[in-house]
This record gives C-alpha cells, sequence and structure tokens, in this order.
C-alpha cells in the first residue's frame, strides 16, 4: 500500500500540539531569535546602507538639482560611475585593490600551505616550537607590520631613514613604498588564514593515503602533487576566496609523519628565513627603534634614549612637543580601552561563534542551518571601513522606536562593530568545532532524561572547550590588532591603542608610533602564551 | 516490561518515503530483532520508537498509552517513554568515566544517592565492568565500549530496551561471545528488547520474533524459526538462511484439493492442508520450489526415492561439506554434516522430503506451499 503525505483536515489539538513542539524546543527558540538577530545585525544594516546610495543627503550636490533631502537620486551613482572623477574615485582604486588582492593571494597561499605541511605532516624538528612560531608574525598588527617595514626600508624620500638606508645600503622607493611593500606586508598578514585551513585540511586526511602512494612507488614530490595537494585542494582554494567550505570529510585516521630526508635542511632553512623575515626582524628593527633618537642612524649610545617611552617634554632633544607614551595621560585610557574591547569583545564573539556553529552543523542540510551560514559570512565580505561606516549610519540615531538608544561616539557601538565583523571566522571555527561533537552523543543524554539546556550544559560545552579556546585565540587577536574598522568610530574616551599609534606615525613620531605597537604586540603575545598553556592551537581553531 | 505497538508509521525525509505504513506489534518481554540489509529503514523505525525521529503518520502506544499521535502532531519526549537506547557507534561522552557515563541519567532523575551507587554496582557487575569504573571511554577496547554502553542503558532500569547493531564494531569472537550475553542479559531482566541488525546469525540465535525489512516495508513478522522454514517471499528466501536456499524452476497446477509440481528434480503433490492462503492461478503456472541445502540427503548408492544427479563440485570444511549438484540444467547444492569426499561428476542419489519444501508462485514471488 503506498500512501501519499496528505493534508489533514483542520484540527484543534493538532494545531496546539504543533505549536507546542515548536514553542516548547528551546532550540527552535534559539534558532528563531538567531535569525532575528542576524537579521537585525546584517541584513538590516546592509539594506540600509544600499537604499542610502539612492537617498538624497543633508550635505550634497544632488540637492542643488532641486531635491530635498530624503528624494530618490540615482546621483550618487552616476557620479561614483560615470562622472569625470570615476577614475580616480572608482575605477583606479579598484584596480589597484584587484592587482594587490591577486598577488597577495599568489604569495600568501602558498605560504601559509607550504608551513602547515611541514608543521602537520613532516618530522621537520622542534616541530612544536615552530606551531607556535609560525603564528606569530599574524599576531602583529598589520598597521604594525607596515611600520617595521618602513622601519628597515624607509629611505630619504620619507625624511626619516630606514634601518637598512642607514647601513648606507640604497633602497629604491618601489621596495620602500607602494605595491610590492604592501603585497609583501599583507602576505605576511593573510598567509595566516590559508595556514588555518589547509592545515585542519591535512589533519583531517588518513596518512593511510600517502603511504599507498609510497608502497605504489611515488617518489614524495609525487605523492605531494597526486595525493597530498588534491585532497587539500578544496581547502586551498577557499583559503582563496575564503568561502565556507564543506569539510573533505572523513574522520582523520592514522596520521604518520613524511620523512624529510635529505630535504629537511632546506625546508628547516625556508622556516627559519620565513620566522626571521616575518617575525624576528621587524620586532627587532620596531623595538630597537623605540629607542632611537634618529631612527636610520645606527644602534650607537649617543642614539639610544628611552625618551620615546618615559621622556617629558622638557627633555625634548629635537623639534617636538609630544612627551614619552607613558606620559601621555592618554596611553592608559587607551591601554584599557584595548584591554577591555579586546576581552568583552573576543569572547562575546566566541560565544557566538559557537553558537551560530552549533546552529549551522545542527541544521545543515536545513534551511535554518544554510541561511545563518550565508548570514553569517556577510560581515566578511564588506571592508572595515565599509562595515563600520555601515554601522554608524545604523545605530547613529535611536532605533526601534528607542529600545536601541542612539550609539554613536559610545563604546559598546566598537564592541558590537568589533564582533559582529568577526562572525565569519567564529562561526567557522564554531562550525568546525560542533563538526566534532557527533549529534548522538546528545541524543543519547535526550534519552536519559537531559534537558536541552542540560545537553548544552553538561555534553556540547565541555567538549567544545578545547575547539572554543583556540576559536577565541584566534578572534582575540584579530581584534586586539584592529584598526581600521573602527577607528572611525573612536574618540578622545573610547580610543584603542591602534589610534595613537596611528596618530603618532600621521606627525612623524615613528618612534612613539612604534613603541605604541610594541606594547600592543606584548600585550596580545603574553595573552597567546597563556591561552596556549590552556590548550589553545590557532592551527586548529579551524 | 511493556507491550509497544506501532500503527501506520510513515515517515520521510522530504520526499523519500523511508518508513511505508509499518504495522508492528511487541509484545511484552519479546526480543524483537529488526532485520533486513541497509538502508531498509530498521534504524529509522528504532528512532521513531525511541522518540529521536517524528513520523509523519501513524500512531505508536506503549502499554496502552499512546506515545506518538501524528494526526494530533502529538510526540511525547524521549525521555518520558521508559526506555533507553545503545548506539551503533556507543555514543559515550568522551570527557566522562565509566561512572560518569552511567549515573549521567540518575542524576538527571535526581534520584537519591544511594540508589543511583546501587544501580551503578548493578549494571557494572552485570556487565562485568566493575575494574573500569574510573576509566575514560577512549582507555577502553571497542568490546569494553560495548559493555559500558549496554550498562549505561541498563542503569535506567528502561521498561524497553533498544539495541542499534552492537555488535556490528566488534571483532567474529566477540560478536558470539556478546550475544549469549545479550541473550543472558534478556532473561535477566526480563525487559522488552527491540534490536536492529542486518546480521542474519545474530536475528536467528537471539531473538523471540524477528520484523524482516525490505525497503521501508514490513515484509514478514515471525519467530526464527518460522521465518527460516517459511519465508514469506521469495527475496526473504534468499535473505535468510546461509549458505544460500536452493531455488529450482518448475511449473504447477491446482486441482481437486491437491497441488502438483513439477521441476527437473522430480514431480510432487501436495495436500491443500500444508498451502497458504496465497490466491493460486488458474491452470498451469510457473512456480519456484525452494529447498533449504540441509534438507538435500546425499548418498552414494541408490536408495529407494532417491534422484541420479552429478557431481559439480565437493567442499570439506571440516563441520560441514557442502556438495554442489546438476540435475539436467538446474544446480543446486546440499549441505552434509562432517567431511564427506565425492568424486567429481560422479553420479549420486539425493532424497528430499517433501514436507521440507518451499513452493513459491514465480510470479507474485509469495509463497503458496508452506514446509513443516
Amino acid at each position: 500500500m503506498k500512501r501519499k503525505k496528505e493534508r489533514r483536515p483542520f484540527n484543534k489539538t493538532r494545531l496546539k500540539n504543533q505549536f507546542l513542539n515548536v514553542v516548547t524546543n528551546p532550540f527552535n527558540m534559539i534558532v528563531a531569535i538567531t535569525l532575528i538577530i542576524l537579521f537585525c545585525l546584517i541584513v538590516i544594516p546592509l539594506l540600509q546602507m544600499i537604499a542610502s546610495t539612492f537617498t538624497v543627503g543633508t550635505r550634497s550636490e544632488a540637492r542643488e538639482a532641486g531635491a530635498a533631502v530624503g528624494d530618490f537620486t540615482l546621483y550618487y551613482w552616476k557620479y561614483i560611475l560615470t562622472s569625470y572623477l570615476s577614475k580616480a574615485t572608482l575605477w583606479g582604486p579598484l584596480k589597484n585593490s584587484l592587482v594587490i588582492g591577486f598577488f597577495t593571494v599568489v604569495v600568501s597561499v602558498p605560504l601559509g600551505a607550504i608551513l602547515a605541511w611541514l608543521i602537520v605532516r613532516t618530522d621537520i624538528p622542534g616541530k612544536k616550537l615552530l606551531g607556535m612560531l609560525v603564528v606569530i608574525p599574524y599576531m602583529i598588527p598589520s598597521w604594525c607590520k607596515a611600520l617595521s617595514w618602513l622601519a628597515v626600508f624607509r629611505n630619504k624620500t620619507s625624511g626619516a631613514l630606514g634601518f637598512l638606508a642607514g647601513l648606507g645600503i640604497p633602497i629604491p622607493d618601489w621596495l620602500a613604498y607602494g605595491p610590492v611593500a604592501i603585497v609583501l606586508c599583507m602576505s605576511l598578514h593573510y598567509y595566516a588564514f590559508s595556514y588555518i585551513q589547509v592545515s585542519s585540511a591535512l589533519r583531517s586526511i588518513n596518512s593511510e593515503l600517502e603511504e599507498m602512494g609510497e608502497i605504489c612507488g611515488a617518489s614524495k614530490p609525487q605523492i605531494l602533487k597526486s595525493i597530498t595537494l588534491p585532497l587539500v585542494m578544496p581547502s586551498l582554494l577557499s583559503a582563496v576566496v575564503m568561502t565556507l567550505s564543506k569539510s573533505i570529510g572523513g574522520k582523520g585516521g592514522r596520521s604518520t609523519e613524511m620523512r624529510l630526508g635529505k630535504a629537511k635542511a632546506p625546508l628547516m632553512i625556508f622556516c627559519v628565513l620565513f620566522l626571521f623575515l616575518a617575525m624576528v626582524m621587524p620586532m627587532f628593527v620596531l623595538v630597537m627603534e623605540t629607542f632611537q633618537v634618529t631612527t636610520g642612524n645606527g644602534y650607537a649610545l649617543s642614539n639610544l634614549t628611552l625618551y620615546n617611552w618615559i621622556g617629558t617634554v622638557d627633555e625634548a632633544q629635537k623639534y617636538t612637543s609630544y612627551p614619552g607614551i607613558f606620559r601621555n595621560p592618554e596611553f592608559g585610557k587607551a591601554m584599557w580601552n584595548t584591554i577591555r574591547l579586546t576581552a568583552i569583545g573576543s569572547i562575546l564573539t566566541a560565544f557566538c561563534g559557537q553558537f551560530l556553529g552549533y546552529i549551522s552543523t545542527r541544521g545543515r542540510g536545513k534551511w535554518y542551518g544554510s541561511l545563518t551560514e550565508q548570514l553569517v559570512f556577510v560581515p566578511y565580505l564588506m571592508s572595515g571601513v565599509a562595515f563600520s561606516s555601515m554601522y554608524v549610519a545604523m545605530f547613529s540615531r535611536p532605533r526601534l522606536g528607542g529600545l536601541i538608544p542612539s550609539l554613536y561616539g559610545t563604546f559598546a557601538l566598537i564592541v558590537l562593530t568589533s564582533v559582529v565583523k568577526h562572525f565569519p571566522f567564529a562561526s567557522r571555527s564554531g562550525t568546525a568545532n560542533m563538526m566534532q561533537i557527533s549529534t548522538e552523543l546528545e541524543e543519547a543524554a535526550d534519552i536519559n532524561g537531559a534537558s536541552f539546556w542540560q545537553r548544552m550544559g553538561k555534553i556540547v560545552l565541555p567538549l567544545a572547550k578545547n575547539g572554543f579556546i583556540s576559536g577565541f585565540m584566534l578572534t582575540f587577536i584579530s581584534i586586539a590588532k584592529e584598526l581600521d574598522l573602527i577607528i572611525i568610530m573612536m574618540d578622545k574616551h573610547t580610543q584603542t591603542m591602534s589610534y595613537p599609534a596611528f596618530t603618532y606615525s600621521q606627525e612623524g613620531m615613528n618612534q612613539m608610533a612604534d613603541a605604541i605597537s610594541v606594547c600592543v604586540l606584548l600585550f596580545i603575545l603574553v595573552c597567546y602564551i597563556i591561552a596556549n598553556k590552556f590548550g589553545a592551537d590557532i592551527g586548529k581553531a579551524w | 516490561m511493556s507491550r509497544i505497538e506501532l500503527k501506520h508509521i510513515d515517515k520521510y525525509y522530504g520526499d523519500n518515503h523511508v518508513l511505508r505504513d509499518i504495522n508492528l506489534v511487541i509484545e511484552d518481554g519479546d526480543f524483537m530483532t529488526l532485520l533486513g540489509p541497509s538502508g531498509c529503514g530498521k534504524t529509522t523505525t528504532l528512532r521513531v520508537v525511541s522518540g529521536l525521529e517524528k513520523p509523519q503518520n501513524g500512531i505508536m502506544t506503549i502499554d496502552g498509552e499512546e506515545m506518538i499521535n501524528a494526526d494530533l502532531a502529538y510526540y511525547a519526549e524521549p525521555s518520558k517513554r521508559g526506555l533507553n537506547l545503545v548506539f551503533q557507534s556507543y555514543a559515550l561522552w568522551p570527557h566522562m568515566t565509566v561512572k560518569e557515563n552511567i549515573t549521567f541519567g540518575l542524576k538527571i532523575q535526581k534520584l537519591p544517592k544511594a540508589e543511583v551507587e546501587k544501580r551503578l554496582m548493578e549494571s557494572l557487575k552485570m556487565m562485568r565492568i566493575e575494574e573500569y569504573i574510573d576509566r575514560y571511554p577512549n582507555e577502553l577496547s571497542g568490546g569494553q565500549q560495548q559493555r559500558v554502553a549496554i550498562a549505561r542503558a541498563v542503569a535506567s532500569n528502561p521498561k524497553l530496551l533498544l539495541l542499534d547493531e552492537p555488535l556490528s564494531n566488534l571483532d567474529a569472537r566477540l560478536r558470539i561471545d556478546m550475544r549469549s550475553e545479550l541473550q543472558r542479559l534478556h532473561r535477566e531482566l526480563g525487559t522488552t528488547i527491540i534490536y536492529v541488525t542486518h546480521d542474519q546469525v545474530e536475528a536467528l540465535t537471539m531473538s523471540t520474533k524477528i520484523a524482516l525489512f525490505k525497503a521501508g516495508e514490513l515484509s514478514q513478522v515471525a519467530t526464527p524459526m518460522e521465518l527460516y522454514m517459511n519465508p514469506i517471499d521469495l527475496q526473504a528466501a534468499d535473505f535468510i538462511g546461509n549458505p544460500r536456499i536452493n531455488f529450482l524452476e518448475g511449473t504447477a497446477s491446482y486441482s481437486g484439493g491437491k497441488l502438483r509440481v513439477h521441476c527437473e528434480l522430480n514431480d510432487y503433490e501436495f495436500d491443500k492442508a500444508d498451502m497458504t492462503d496465497e490466491p493460486i492461478p488458474d491452470g498451469e503456472f510457473p512456480v519456484v520450489v525452494a529447498v533449504r541445502p540441509e534438507q538435500v540427503h546425499v548418498s552414494e548408492k541408490a536408495v529407494p526415492g532417491g534422484l541420479p544427479v552429478t557431481v559439480y563440485s565437493n567442499q570439506p570444511a571440516g563441520s560441514e561439506t557442502l556438495v554442489s549438484l546438476k540435475a539436467g540444467d538446474s544446480d543446486f547444492l546440499a549441505k552434509e554434516i562432517g567431511l564427506v569426499y565425492h568424486e567429481l561428476n560422479q553420479t549420486v542419489y539425493v532424497t528430499i522430503e517433501p514436507e521440507k519444501i518451499n513452493i513459491y508462485d514465480a510470479k507474485s514471488t509469495r509463497l503458496i506451499k508452506r514446509a513443516r
């Protein structure tokens, strides 16, 4: 007998039960609330921003044509796409972005992938230490990297000499400034993504697959080319576009290290070179520069001073009206704000991320699962500045009839922006983490009478702990070094460390900007080392 | 101690109709095995009973109390059904010790401490895993984990114990040991058990009843003996029994209360009393004659009623010998106890007791003559 899914006649009890089934299940409620929140935090601001491009603003030439504020207009689009300025305001920058993006991918993805392979798969000596060191360049804020790049390569063009120019080595402008410098600095930042992606993919590959290749007589390069590389290809590609990829699946099987043999020494040199260039040298130069009287003038005792850290204005030997950074009344505040923002922001983000990850994994294949996954990814597609200006526009006046007060200029807005902007990483990390926890473990608890909250508290959370810490560290680092995302929101009271560093640098006080960078770096490093003791491993964050 | 009744259960995953109108009664104290190849719906049925899946149609009662009423969208929570489940993967919580795993549910129920302790020790003792009480699951072997999973399920004193292919991850030897232990467990607890497996030996050896699944439908519910002797259709006959049952093509006609069957082996005449209620076609119709290999008796000398056939191959395997035989174009298998050696191409004489033969209608594939 074949029966169809039938529509049943209306029945009151049935309707009541259906309603109760949905409402009394906390999971459904959580999904509903989450979707509503995501909608408010992501979809509405986005629509708002798009709508504003079609609306006449208070301060614009569009009004000259006789339109009132709030009217519909195509003026802005016409202006940006077709006016005589569009070459400078749109096409030029767009071309630059694409070129830089392209070359950054070309450099950073292979770099991260090779490092991941070396550390996960091979018998390279000092793996544990290497694994810990290799992510440190990622912790150096990108503006800090830029500063240290300048500290090394600065030449006459910008006035003060850098480290190499100071040694008398002529540095051409193309190396010191512009596309090459940008691409290399960005690569030293973004290699981390492909490193994380590929190392988690490599961990999930059963090494027997590679060993089988060896038994079949394949050489190591052949194995890499025809077995390992195709298997991690999806992850590599998704590191390129940073889409949320489905993992290759399959449980990580046995993991036998590949013997590097003769290649050990050159590869070891590669790692050391990477660490030297990406970590030791910039940090050394950065730290030393904070003690220099004149940058690029060597490290003779006569050129060393503590002025940049603790000097007072009267001691100033040169044309400066700034005291050392520790005497700057804003310093303590900025430090406190950084700590506050990083701690609150990353804890919130990590929690939300695990939660969103839980919903995405348990809702896999269902509409709400994919919807969550997609919504959460939207912030990644926007640059930090665009995202924060969207948020400023959205929350600069009261919303929901005063339920959400105006957040303009508040610390809360900075936290909120940081949290939502980091949803993509955090929920990615949460998803990876929740995938490890089989639904059967929850079902077993369900049958034993545990309620939804008991299951969360006693089964899911304890099992998610390690992944949580790793995911937490990932967002912690990104928030701590954030500049462009929040710079437009900061004022005297809400500024974080990035802000004074940026202003010092703008005003040519390179040594003081460096000193601030060193403080931020120290803060991140100390937290990282502590988290590492608690089992955080950024390589396992996804 | 409970009687479970499933009525007209339908389950869909999207448009995929995985359970088709399942009707099944499990009597109090039964060891009911849901048997079938993978993907036939047996695990889904188990999950419907447990409450982890909600069927779109149908009613389920436990001891007369409604647990599922799809028409009213009523589904009792898993924990309110008085049952427990042993997962195929065991689903032991890796962050808890054996003790914590077993007492988790009891503590959730807020049982008094003494009672929790008592149940813990009882179930540990029953599964003989007392010495592992403080170990974590990953410090145990597969067989030990299995026992912990069963102990955890038993500790809650379930009225109904559900087991989802619990032996499939164990090695062959351990599987045989566990079979006898599960049988004893059933006896000692007196609990109703629903057991899912694709392994017919497990089903035949342990169950009091077997429900045979085929592509989301129940094809037969019977005692192991009955299922083995009288599979309801050709597919069931083919699935049950190792070595496979012999199928011989033939023709039959029914008149005057007698079923006359002709096949290359012999001609038979069966009485109405041995026939099932299946409709019989008029005139001559094709049938399949089914004979279990162990019902084919081979003799090297001519015996009264013995049919001459040739030996095609001979496979002595210690406790038994499988002999392939040829009669005309049909070949069939005989199973003899102990070591027997026949020459290849030798002529031997086989006898088959007609009452042990099953006859199937070739067209409808249904059983029309039962074995006794």
